[in-house]
């Protein structure tokens, strides 16, 4: 019997990789392929169940050929698997086989926009009159709801997402055609919602989100890509929907 | 060194029995997504929850919301499935420190991992692996059982495996090594009867007497579950799948073992297939039924006696 540390690595090695498990001192070793099966079967069904929309697009069996190449490529490096998925996208943008399909990925990384919302809490939301109160709006510091997450595309695939959803058909229906595309996903209650917002909307959300929470420094970022931009009716909208924490 | 003596060092208390706040005779059922907005809504008649700890780990998600609201009106145990307590690298910390952030909200009537691993060389997998039944493994899972308790600062359960193969050169075998577990670590056991069946089937002992084995006094839980059956190399191996009704050789056994350790808080786990609420509850009202049974049976040999 080799050590339990080297006998683990060994039998789990041959688990994620489908590797042989002729030197391994088991009994009856046909049977590991049971293992093995349960972690394909439960990995992939996990990436199944965490990007549904993609699965209709690239189809069932591309689907699994896809996951499988995942899972081998990238195994969970946690027992906590709400993270494992995250790299799926990029995954998806390396394989040729999608050269011609560009907006998969774009949609996979949608879909995990839209599973890390869900998981994320609600705060108490920043009210129209505790920005009514603010004494120096220009300094004023804004913080967006940690389920408020953002995507930029060169493809609208918000619509497609919201057009195919969870148990809709609309993908035969559906074509595909460039347009620039910012949008943000963000819990309503337990569902998830996807706002499609100017390019403006966005880099002001994209700043208060990873640069600085200074309001003055966000509407700049924003009205240097959207000149027209309305702040009023922006902030109006963010409050609307509460998606700025009270402070 | 005796329990007695292990209980005076740890700031914890030891296993010392069935919880009291899972005494009601009724039977617990797994909280699984499905069901969960029907339970909040509806309230039915369960003896308690049992949550996944890993798929509530995200504070403040979506599922958190939900295992909060059902807290309110169920006691709630959190059983962990991905903390690989009998891996040789010892347990993720990560991990560890998430579960006690859960734990110290959900504050939780019981606690409890497996006798498994599930991680190693960095890597993981969705799944319980066995362990060899050897020494250098039983001084892992107990160093690292001890690791876990002195973290979350409680005593936890730790449920016997299902097992599919074994390995070669074991030194003891399963109810020996999980009774040194318990002993040497004061944790309690979460005996899941379905995976006695299961496993006495695919490895060939004998179920009843596995239970014999096991030493009275440490079960604090116990598990009932449905079994799928696969060919193997022209084998039929039963695979712990959780997605049928408990079949009636595990009632049978789960009869003998309530008759060994006595009424012990009982769940159903149904993971896959789901079926419809009501089913479910169906399923934990017939374990009611052989609880009250054995009570009623106890009761009338204690007048006897009298």
């Amino acid at each position: 019997m080799p050590a339990l540390h080297k006998l683990q690595q060994d039998l789990i090695r041959c688990i994620l990789q489908d590797g042989d498990a002729g030197a391994l001192p088991l009994k009856r070793k046909e049977r590991l392929q049971i293992y093995k099966n349960n972690t394909a079967f439960i990995l992939r069904d996990l990436l199944k169940d965490v990007f549904p929309v993609t699965t209709k697009l690239l189809g069932e069996g591309f689907m699994n050929h896809a996951a499988q190449a995942f899972i081998a490529h990238l195994p969970p490096e946690s027992g906590d698997m709400n993270g494992y998925g995250a790299r799926f996208a990029d995954f998806l943008a390396h394989l040729p086989a999608l050269n011609q399909y560009p907006y998969v990925p774009d949609t996979a990384r949608l879909e995990w926009l839209a599973h890390e919302s869900y998981l994320s809490p609600r705060l108490p939301a920043m009210t129209a009159q505790d920005l009514a109160a603010v004494k120096d709006p220009v300094n004023m510091r804004l913080r967006l709801q940690p389920h408020v997450q953002i995507l930029q595309s060169a493809w609208p695939v918000d619509t497609l997402w919201s057009a195919i959803g969870e148990q809709g058909d609309a993908l035969k229906d559906f074509t595909m055609e460039a347009r620039d595309t910012c949008c943000a996903l963000f819990r309503d209650g337990q569902r998830i919602a996807v706002w499609s917002v100017t390019i403006g909307g966005y880099r002001f959300m994209e700043h208060l989100q990873t640069i600085d929470a200074s309001f003055a420094f966000a509407a700049e970022a924003a009205m240097a890509a959207e000149p027209e931009l309305s702040l009023d009716r922006l902030l109006a909208a963010l409050i609307q929907q509460e998606l700025l924490v009270k402070e | 060194m005796n329990t007695q003596d292990k209980k005076a060092e740890k700031p914890f208390a030891l296993f010392s029995g069935p919880d009291a706040a899972l005494s009601s005779g009724r039977t617990g059922i797994g909280l699984r997504a499905p069901h969960a907005a029907q339970i909040i809504a509806g309230k039915p008649e369960a003896g308690f929850l049992e949550a996944h700890s890993e798929n509530y780990f995200c504070i403040g998600g979506v599922p958190f919301e939900q295992l909060m609201a059902c807290r309110e009106d169920y006691p709630v145990s959190l059983h962990g499935v991905g903390l690989s307590l009998g891996a040789a690298e010892g347990v993720d910390d990560a991990h560890l420190q998430k579960l006690k952030a859960l734990a110290d909200i959900v504050q939780p009537v019981l606690m409890s991992e497996h006798v498994s691993w599930s991680r190693a060389a960095g890597v993981a997998v969705p799944d319980l692996l066995p362990l060899p039944m050897t020494q250098e493994a039983l001084a892992a899972i107990c160093r690292n059982i001890e690791h876990v308790q002195e973290t979350l600062g409680r005593a936890i359960l730790v449920e016997n495996p299902s097992s599919y193969m074994e390995f070669e050169g074991m030194e003891m075998n399963e109810p020996e090594m999980i009774a040194r577990i318990i002993e040497r670590t004061g944790c309690g056991l979460l005996l899941d009867v379905n995976n006695i069946y299961v496993s006495a089937h695919n490895l060939g002992f004998d179920a009843k007497a596995y239970l014999d084995a096991i030493p009275q006094g440490i079960v604090g839980e116990i598990h009932l579950a449905g079994y799928h059956v696969n060919e193997v190399a022209g084998d039929d191996v039963f695979i712990d799948a959780h997605n049928n009704p408990v079949y009636d050789p595990v009632w049978d056994l789960y009869e003998a073992a309530l008759a060994r350790f006595g009424d012990i808080p009982t769940l159903i786990e149904w993971d896959s297939d789901l079926p419809v609420l009501s089913r479910l509850l169906e399923e934990a009202q017939k374990a009611d039924e052989y609880r009250a049974a054995l009570r009623k049976d106890k009761g009338t040999k204690n007048a006897r006696v009298a």
